[in-house]
């Protein structure tokens, strides 16, 4: 089970993870562990992962245990999302899209930014383009005027390159604030933190 | 869900993609031929045209296509928040002087080899700015899209040494009847509308893919308001709402 997002601790992240292996270059599963909050077992994971996608080299074994070192081979400025088999993860691409083209058109109703987002390997779904709007504009990152189809948006609050997140319990994540932008009152941030089945998306 | 990239393009609900838009193809291959050139060739491309001919729509799908970083640039900044800006929008923390954040931005332009996409550039040019963009450039080697004015290439002339890093010079073209047919299946989601009646906005239009958009969004909504499903050339004059062309009403007191 995935700790949601915004549960997640600043040294239990792959992102907290993938930094340790650009500061280390040369590692090992154990010699992670130890700068770490993050299980044995996800580490192992997470760099069975890479290795597979070419980011990360078995340079030695070492003893009768066989303990791997590994080397960095191939840098990333953001910790690579990868399949088990090492393949690229590309879920959250289409929202990344649509985030991406309202930071260019600024001011957009639903059709420009639905003609705007879409590209042949992530095209953009009508209803998932209303969704989104939807959420960002409770959250406070559009403007919105007029009402139903033919309402305008504008882009007031862009926090970073990253695309908000919905996550599974109907709340906002932005991975730029690190932080619930949506909603705003704790009551119901409580009641998010008690559930805990949530995953984030 | 979309996300997955599953989505066959002729699914309901689905527009296909912009990409036949006349400009978005353009644009596009502009940034491919930067992309794929031989070492010796120059990597920066130069797309330009009026405002209004979809130069927005042309940048937001290449952008997303290729995975590049996009700035656009206004008027007030200053060479140090260009590229304190182009940092923030790679997810860097911005250094503190113009000599670091040259560094920062091409190291990670190299590292992450994603391509550079500055609109606006006219403000740049009119900064004498352009010189941060050909030290980025040199310290990359990243191919970079260049959005501007009309104007840019005869303003990017005075730079010799920045004109010649260029690799192509792309005129956005006028939208004509098959962009605005792409746009119609964005903007008339819910109506059909005849071929007719898109040729007659394209050309009523002007080649303005912004006016062709307001126009197909009123078609549809008259029409809908009109309680029917369908509209063609005869049947939008005989509601006499006209099109909107983007000009003024003269009044008639100041016709000499």
């Amino acid at each position: 089970m995935r700790k949601p997002e915004d549960k997640k601790g600043a040294y239990e992240t792959r992102e907290a993870l993938w930094n340790a292996i650009r500061k280390l270059k040369t590692f090992s599963i154990t010699q992670l562990h130890g700068e770490l909050k993050l299980d044995k077992s996800t580490i192992r994971q997470y760099v069975t992962t890479l290795a597979h996608g070419g980011f990360v080299e078995i340079s030695a074994s070492a003893g009768q245990t066989g303990i791997h070192i590994f080397t960095l081979v191939r840098d990333a400025l953001e910790p690579p999302r990868l399949r088990r088999d090492g393949s690229e993860v590309t879920q959250g691409r289409g929202r990344q899209n649509m985030w991406r083209a309202m930071r260019i058109l600024k001011r957009f109703d639903l059709a420009t930014i639905w003609a705007a987002s879409g590209t042949e390997e992530y095209p953009v779904a009508r209803g998932e383009i209303k969704t989104y709007l939807l959420y960002l504009a409770k959250s406070g990152y559009l403007k919105k005027t007029g009402q139903g189809e033919k309402a305008v948006y504008v882009l007031v609050r862009y926090t970073g390159p990253k695309a908000p997140m919905i996550q599974r319990i109907k709340q906002v994540w932005d991975p730029n604030l690190k932080e619930v932008t949506w909603p705003k009152d704790v009551d119901s941030r409580l009641r998010g933190n008690d559930n805990g089945k949530t995953q984030h998306e | 869900m979309t996300e997955n990239g599953n989505y066959p393009a002729n699914a309901p609900g689905h527009g296909g993609t912009i990409a036949p838009l006349k400009n978005v193809a353009m644009c596009g291959r502009a940034l491919e031929r930067a992309m794929k050139r031989p070492q010796h060739l120059p990597g920066m491309v130069c797309f330009y045209g009026p405002s209004g001919f979809g130069k927005s729509f042309a940048a937001a799908y290449t952008a997303n296509k290729y995975q590049a970083y996009y700035i656009e640039c206004k008027s007030t900044w200053t060479k140090k928040a260009i590229l304190s800006a182009i940092a923030r929008e790679m997810g860097l923390v911005p250094a503190h002087t113009m000599y670091e954040l040259t560094e920062q931005i091409s190291n990670t332009l190299v590292m992450t080899d994603r391509p550079l996409i500055i609109d606006e550039m006219d403000h740049i040019v009119k900064r004498e700015a352009v010189e941060i963009v050909r030290d980025i450039y040199e310290g990359s080697h990243v191919p970079m899209l260049l959005i501007g004015e009309e104007n840019l290439p005869n303003d990017l002339v005075k730079w010799e040494r920045f004109h010649g890093r260029i690799l192509d010079f792309v005129p956005a073209q006028a939208a004509d009847a098959g962009d605005a047919k792409v746009l119609s299946k964005f903007y008339c989601h819910k109506a059909a509308i005849g071929d007719d009646l898109i040729s007659e906005v394209a050309k009523r239009s002007k080649g303005s893919i912004r006016r062709i958009c307001v126009n197909l969004a009123r078609i549809e909504e008259e029409t809908l308001n009109a309680g029917k499903a369908t509209m063609d050339l005869p049947g939008w004059i005989a509601m006499k709402k006209g099109f909107w062309t983007g000009e003024g009403v003269v009044r008639k007191e100041y016709v000499r």
